[in-house]
């Protein structure tokens, strides 16, 4: 049977809870803000009587407890990875779509322009003026080819420089990762905040280059980049080192010695390497195919015709080796740019024939592109629908992305987000009961009083 | 039980962004007057917008070419009623000096006439346009007859120089001058206005006759030229109706696929510029209330 003095000591535990209580929920609102703050529930039992004839011995905080959902925080990650991974591919094909314009303001009007020159000079082969035009409208076709090829290269580059400093990042927050890992484990308590720092890390890392995470037996967590490189092992992280090869000095990327550039495809890292390495050079294939069959058609036909000292026509472009390239290499002849005479537009040899200027005039409407299957004109207006699509199914897979995260976000904070009312009743509640415990205490004491003036 | 935690920036901010994006497109097609923006707004418009441009810009090209065209052929179309006239002109100062009562200074007036006839049909005939010459065929530097040796000669040749007016559709904006001058006959027009002169003035009426029914040959083949040329410039007029009929055609088709539709625009700019408040306003009085307002 307990006496007076154990009511006390259970009136202490009361208050000692309550104010804890407190604590706990003065804690949940000054992190209201914190991002990756995980909420704190007190976690509390009633001590059990020490005999039969006692209710109890008070209560007993266990523990204060950091609210997560594992499943959610996992989901949470893959979406957060699959998100980055569609606005880094946007960011990087801002740049390509400018470059790529609108109907009637990009490659195309050049390409129109070039065509209206040889119209022009078919009216009248004999003049000077129209064969220079001609010769302008190669030079500024040229030119726009090699401008498309230089965005687009710019395209690559900016994606490139991207890489390098988010694998910088990586390198940082793995350590961070791997520090907290040692921190966590060697402490073993009051390790709740560090968990929280270690899953807003372990965020970001998925954000950047779609890491796999593994919570291993001591409590550490263990990560994994590409297919299955690891990356930081309980305390020890491993850095991702970069290194630049080929013409465009483009950055590699490799973790204990294995380049793991093409395992990366997910996060930012994954979008900028896909729109580096396969939607800007796609486009540049297409674009250099585009040149070469444009420069290899005219350069027939203006072969089979005559300039304007009757002698057969010569190359009009400067001869393409092949398509590669040929976007950034195109160029109107040397020769005939200096002497707009070899510009040829008979199909006889007579100065006043127009012959050769005609049918290259009538290649506009001519399927001289993509294996003879497009015209110039619509083999540009396929590039531009592969850039448009896209871009447009990043968009459209960023959007849904979003909505995932938005919504896996709202259920991480049903279990983890604190919310400000509900703060608020805990206030209340630990508040009303620290009363409650004091105004026993007080009776207790004042009890003790009476039976101490009893024996008086 | 549900937790419902509102989170300011992720839901909030979200809708607003979101609103916020919509009004600055509905401003955009208001502003612009343009559906698309990007290729990613339609890309397959965009794809099919870039043929209509190279569509319109060929039409365009066809009626430069129809416009240059039409100038020569105009030309060469004066230049022809002249032939005719002069020929005219030659058959009936010819015709006046034949018969035995034509006095010596009449014949003499009348082949200096013809010969004046000759030089200007001679003229006409190497007119030049922009720098080329109309009747020398493709040999467009050179006059299309000259003197060589005591004989008028044709310095061009048989081929023209064609223009395309349409798709398929060729005109020749240059002249075998040798066609109408000569055509088949043994003499040329020039040659047979020497002869008419010189029989004018000998009064020998048989070589009059003969230079008249060569005449009359040349004339043939001039209005015969002329009814080419007719057809021609039928034909470019013909190709002009098309070519702006079709112009409408694809610059309704880009239209459709580029341009936006003001008043759809205008509405949604209201609609978005709506909804852009109605989410500032939801946004602003989602976080006034708590339960810590009515604590005591």
């Amino acid at each position: 049977m307990s006496g007076l003095f154990e009511s006390l000591s259970t009136a202490t535990s009361a208050l000692t809870a309550a104010r804890l209580g407190l604590d706990v929920t003065g804690q949940n609102l000054a992190n209201v803000n914190t991002v990756g703050y995980s909420r704190r529930t007190l976690i509390l039992a009633d001590q059990p009587p020490g005999d039969a004839l006692s209710p109890g011995r008070g209560v007993s905080v266990v523990a204060v407890q950091a609210m997560r959902d594992a499943f959610v925080n996992t989901r949470l990650r893959t979406e957060i990875t699959g998100g980055a991974y569609d606005a880094a591919v946007l960011d990087g094909m801002t740049e390509v779509e400018a470059a790529v314009g609108l109907p009637g303001e990009s490659l195309d009007v050049e390409i129109t322009a070039f065509f209206d020159a040889f119209a022009t000079l078919a009216q009248d082969p004999t003049s000077i003026s129209a064969r220079e035009a001609v010769i302008g409208q190669g030079t500024s076709l040229s030119a726009a080819f090699r401008t498309m090829t230089e965005r687009f290269t710019a395209a690559r580059r900016n994606a490139d420089a991207s890489i390098a400093s988010s694998a910088d990042e990586i390198n940082q927050l793995a350590a961070e990762v791997a520090a907290l890992n040692t921190q966590i484990v060697s402490r073993g308590f009051d390790v709740e905040s560090l968990r929280d720092r270690r899953d807003v890390a372990i965020s970001r890392l998925s954000e950047l280059g779609g890491v796999t995470a593994t919570t291993n037996a001591e409590g550490g967590v263990d990560l994994a980049i590409g297919s299955g490189r690891p990356l930081v092992v309980s305390g020890t992280a491993y850095a991702l080192t970069t290194a630049t090869s080929g013409p465009l000095g483009l950055t590699s990327l490799s973790i204990g010695g294995y380049d793991i550039t093409g395992e990366i495809a997910g996060g930012r890292i994954g979008g900028l390497l896909a729109v580096r390495d396969t939607l800007v050079p796609g486009y540049q294939t297409s674009l250099d195919q585009m040149a070469y069959d444009f420069a290899s058609a005219i350069n027939t036909a203006h072969q089979a015709g005559f300039d304007a000292t009757g002698s057969p026509g010569g190359a009009f472009f400067t001869p393409l080796a092949g398509a590669a390239g040929s976007a950034a290499a195109i160029d109107v002849d040397a020769t005939l740019a200096a002497d707009s005479a070899l510009v040829a537009a008979s199909g006889t040899g007579s100065i006043g024939d127009n012959a050769a200027a005609r049918a290259i005039a009538a290649l506009r409407d001519a399927r001289i592109a993509n294996g003879n299957t497009a015209t110039a004109v619509g083999a540009w207006g396929q590039i531009a629908f592969r850039v448009g699509s896209d871009v447009r199914g990043a968009q459209a897979s960023n959007d849904t992305h979003d909505a995932v995260t938005r919504q896996l976000q709202r259920l991480r904070d049903q279990t983890s987000g604190v919310s400000v009312d509900e703060e608020a009743a805990n206030l209340m509640r630990f508040q009303r009961s620290y009363e409650a415990s004091a105004r026993y205490f007080t009776t207790i004491v004042d009890t003790l009083d009476t039976l101490m003036n009893m024996v008086r | 039980m549900m937790r419902i935690i509102y989170d300011l920036f992720r839901d909030g901010l979200s809708a607003i962004n979101t609103a916020a994006d919509d009004l600055a497109v509905a401003r955009e097609q208001v502003a612009t007057g343009r559906r698309i923006s990007r290729a990613s707004d339609d890309p397959l418009a965009v794809q099919q917008a870039i043929g209509e441009h190279a569509t319109l810009a060929a039409l365009d090209a066809y009626t430069r070419t129809n416009a240059s065209a039409a100038s020569r052929l105009g030309a060469i179309d004066n230049i022809l009623n002249g032939v005719v006239d002069k020929i005219t002109a030659a058959l009936v100062a010819g015709s006046s000096a034949r018969g035995s009562s034509i006095d010596a200074n009449a014949r003499s007036a009348a082949a200096a006439q013809i010969r004046g006839l000759r030089d200007s049909l001679l003229g006409d005939f190497n007119t030049q346009f922009n720098g080329t010459y109309l009747f020398s065929g493709t040999v467009a530097g050179t006059p299309a007859y000259a003197q060589v040796g005591g004989a008028w000669t044709y310095q061009g040749n048989s081929e023209t120089t064609g223009v395309e007016i349409e798709r398929g559709r060729v005109v020749s904006t240059t002249v075998d001058g040798q066609r109408i001058v000569q055509g088949s006959a043994s003499a040329d027009l020039f040659t047979t206005l020497d002869a008419l002169a010189a029989a004018v003035e000998a009064g020998d009426n048989d070589a009059i006759g003969t230079a008249l029914a060569s005449l009359d040959d040349a004339f043939d083949r001039a209005t015969a030229a002329q009814g080419r040329l007719g057809a021609d410039e039928s034909g470019v007029d013909g190709a002009n109706a098309r070519l702006a009929a079709l112009r409408t055609i694809a610059e309704t088709r880009r239209s459709k696929l580029e341009d936006a539709d003001l008043a759809e625009s205008v509405t949604r700019l209201t609609a978005a510029t709506n909804a852009y408040q109605a989410a500032l306003g939801a946004v602003s009085t989602a976080e006034r209330h708590s339960l810590l307002d009515y604590l005591r």
